[in-house]
């Protein structure tokens, strides 16, 4: 099968055209400039990961009703859709810092939903 | 509160807070004027990753870079005004002391402050639906997708379930997958054009990762309801971008999101005499970043629209250090509006490169000149000339639309140019 995948990585953001066989290993790629964009290409073709971005409501803050959040690391995007529904029964109050920990170990993948963003 | 300032910068955005953060290491003192009531510009509601590989070497949200750069001008005496719209600036004359006038207002009422050197950053609005004059029924339900962004990411609102999306620049696609994420179905996303107008990377991530479709030369052709949008109708275009009769389609939809654009935000530029570009829709500006009003600086998306904050910091930050030394040096440290010593070139941009900004370089020094094609370009060659004269060629490579291109021209190369020189593009097979 032939795949165009999209090195984010860095900001060449690289566009590869690989081809995989059947137990999803590559067989071939072209469009990478350096060997990050192979690494990234074998984990896309077998188990995608995105950071994954949203907001939790927060309480007592002067102006925000809405904290955004971020995962600290890249998380496999099959897990998107249950960590939202996490994050839809989430709250917290102010004040909250940048990094802050709302969410620990999701999914028991040793990655944590931090706070985007301080709000006091 | 000071009555006037060696520079004010207005507009909070990664464009004012950079350029404010540079003056102040500078040694201006500043003063910072922002109609919201926080500091951070557009990055507040752009939530998703994406930003600061270039500048801080990592990826960030818009609200990480954003807080980076709070954190970093609370750290200054630098004076930052919430709530407070700049309405008009007068430029500096002998009647008024050499002192740019800036009008503003806020809750407490209208001031007047002065300043001998102003950064304007005061970014871009969305182009709406009576800019590409839709036709149909006047209802609810339509919605710039900036303004549906601030909506979810911000106020905790949500405005519709089923959504049709037109225009596939960045905004739309980080739209689409922003709402497939919140449980709101995006039906699809359609684009005049026959190619995407996003990043490659979005079209990936925010598309073929939730299966929505995207149509090209496809526009929307009707709004049809009666109080709230029911559905819209969609047509194919031919070469000409003009609907094709027979390719319409209804598609049933509460939400039509349009995200066509965005226009910088120059009133305020205007009041001060400002010359604009009409190519950027942004202020004619030399090398420093100063508008054709001196002392007048411009930078960031109401210079010209940026993809990438971080080319905004970049830029926000030469403006901001020429302000300062323009205020502290009284007057233009090295003028490029060419009569003083006729070291001054003119750029022009030639198809399919649409426009350059600077528009004024100087000869005695490299010059970053940032420049956007069309239309795609599979194999171009960037060509620099000076009347006939070649004076750079680039290498041999792709150009899209989407992507702010930046080349830097040396100074040795430039010193041999006339006064006028030509940023073209040839086209290899
Ligand atoms: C949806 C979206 C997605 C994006 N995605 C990315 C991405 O993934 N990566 C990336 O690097 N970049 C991205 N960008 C681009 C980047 O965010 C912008 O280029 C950048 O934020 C522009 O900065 P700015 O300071 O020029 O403008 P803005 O952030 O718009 O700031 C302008 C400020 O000026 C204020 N202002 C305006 N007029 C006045 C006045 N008269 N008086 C006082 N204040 C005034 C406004 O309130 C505002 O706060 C995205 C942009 C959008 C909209």
């Amino acid at each position: 099968m032939k795949m165009r995948i999209c090195c984010t990585t860095c900001p060449n953001e690289c566009e590869l055209d690989v081809e995989v066989d059947e137990n999803k290993h590559i067989i071939s790629a072209v469009g990478n400039k350096c060997p990050r964009g192979l690494t990234f290409a074998e984990k896309e073709v077998v188990d995608p990961e995105r950071v994954l971005a949203s907001t939790v409501r927060i309480d007592g803050a002067a102006h925000n009703c809405l904290l955004p959040v971020r995962t600290d690391a890249a998380l496999p995007l099959r897990l998107h859709f249950d960590v939202m529904r996490q994050l839809a029964a989430c709250a917290v109050s102010a004040p909250v810092k940048m990094g802050d920990v709302i969410l620990p170990d999701v999914c028991g993948t040793g990655i944590n939903v931090v706070a985007s963003r301080s709000i006091a | 509160m000071k009555t006037s300032y060696d520079v004010i910068v207005i507009g909070g955005g990664p464009a004012g807070l950079s350029a404010a953060l540079k003056a102040h290491e500078a040694g201006a003192n500043v003063a910072l004027i922002e109609r919201n009531d926080e500091l951070g510009g557009i990055l507040n509601q752009c939530i998703h990753p994406g930003f600061g590989l270039k500048y801080f070497k990592q990826e960030l949200t818009g609200p990480e870079y954003a807080q980076r750069l709070i954190d970093r001008l609370a750290a200054t005496d630098v004076d930052v005004l919430l709530s407070s719209m700049v309405l008009s600036i007068e430029p500096a004359s002998e009647e008024n002391g050499h002192l740019h006038q800036i009008s503003l207002i806020n809750e407490t009422g209208r001031y007047v402050l002065g300043a001998k050197a102003v950064v304007l950053a005061m970014g871009c609005r969305e182009r709406t639906r009576g800019e590409i004059k839709i036709p149909g029924s006047r209802v609810s339900g339509v919605f710039t997708a900036g303004l549906a962004q601030r909506y979810i990411n911000m106020e905790n609102l949500k405005p519709g379930s089923r959504f049709v999306i037109l225009g596939s620049g960045d905004i739309g696609l980080i739209m689409a997958r922003r709402l497939s994420l919140e449980g709101m179905k995006v039906l699809g996303v359609y684009e005049l054009m026959p190619y995407a107008n996003g990043l490659f990377r979005n079209i990936k991530n925010c598309l073929e990762d939730f299966g929505i479709p995207l149509h090209l030369s496809t526009t929307v052709t009707k709004v049809i309801g009666k109080e709230r949008v029911e559905a819209v109708e969609v047509s194919k275009v031919d070469e000409n971008l003009r609907p094709i009769e027979g390719t319409q389609e209804v598609i049933p939809c509460d939400t039509l999101l349009l995200s066509i654009g965005l226009i910088p935000e120059n009133e305020v530029s205007r009041t001060a005499g400002v010359e604009l570009n009409p190519a950027t829709n942004g202020a004619l500006v030399n090398d420093t970043y100063e508008t054709s009003v001196p002392g007048i600086f411009s930078c960031g998306n109401v210079l010209h629209v940026h993809d990438l904050a971080d080319n905004v910091t970049v830029e926000a930050e030469r403006a901001g250090s020429f302000a300062a030394a323009y205020a502290l040096q009284g007057g233009d440290p090295a003028p490029a509006d060419g009569e003083a010593d006729g070291a001054c070139i003119r750029v022009s941009a030639a198809q399919p490169v649409g426009y350059t900004v600077p528009t004024f370089i100087r000869k005695d020094r490299n010059a970053s000149i940032y420049f956007r094609v069309r239309r795609p370009v599979e194999n171009g060659v960037l060509v620099v000339k000076s009347g006939e004269t070649e004076i750079f060629r680039g290498k041999a490579r792709a150009y899209k639309p989407s992507i702010m291109e930046c080349q830097i021209v040396p100074a040795k190369l430039l010193a041999g140019a006339g006064d006028e020189i030509t940023v073209s593009m040839e086209e290899e097979k």
